[in-house]
């Protein structure tokens, strides 16, 4: 996983901050493409967008090693 | 639940080979995007059975933390992926862009690959076990 991160946000640096500007030349001569692409992409949520309710309860880490102690 | 951990397990193999394989697109980003769309697919099945886990009070804390960080992890490696598809479209419309090169691309794509792999796995031992 750490690997993955340093490949991955290296390139994110490099192609990001002008995706801007390239994506915007890319609509005007080829937009079918990006837009087929944006549309695959946009299937990746970030975190926050996941559904996660941030008041569930959580199981707590304790009932297992308290069960096998009692074992 | 076990259904899940069959989809998942499937998914594994199927996303490796799909890493490599060429959709019915129209042009080599779109079919880059095309073929990375079943690991997509793969993913999001697993993880809506952890949100719904998750939801239900059934992870502990150090589960939800863990997968946290492994899906921030397959979030960027996807990202890196997305920007070098985008590049590769944008400079198939505009030739006189400066190119995407070979090894960015296979960096991507591996980098994809192990988040995916390491992803699938924590959830295959999270949802197969609780």
């Amino acid at each position: 996983m750490e690997e993955a991160l340093t490949i991955a946000l290296p390139l994110i640096e490099k192609y990001a901050p002008q995706l801007i500007l390239d994506i915007t030349a890319a609509l005007q001569k080829k937009g079918y493409t990006v837009a087929q692409i944006g549309a695959i992409y946009a299937q990746v949520k970030p975190w926050e967008q996941l559904g996660i309710n941030p008041n569930a309860p959580v199981r707590p880490e304790a009932v297992e090693a308290a069960t096998f102690s009692k074992l | 639940m076990r259904k899940i951990t069959r989809v998942l397990f499937a998914s594994v193999a199927l996303a490796v080979l799909s890493i490599g394989a060429v959709g019915c697109g129209t042009t080599p980003a779109t079919k880059m995007a095309q073929a990375n769309q079943i690991v997509i697919t793969s993913v999001n099945d697993g993880v809506s059975e952890m949100v719904s886990f998750i939801n239900a009070g059934r992870a502990t804390q150090s589960q939800i933390d863990t997968f946290h960080q492994v899906y921030n992890a397959y979030y960027a490696a996807q990202l890196s992926l997305k920007a070098v598809n985008l590049k590769l479209a944008v400079v198939e419309a505009d030739p006189t862009l400066p190119t995407v090169s070979q090894a960015d691309i296979d960096d991507a794509r591996r980098a994809v690959s192990d988040a995916e792999a390491s992803l699938l796995n924590l959830l295959n031992i999270y949802l197969r076990l609780n």
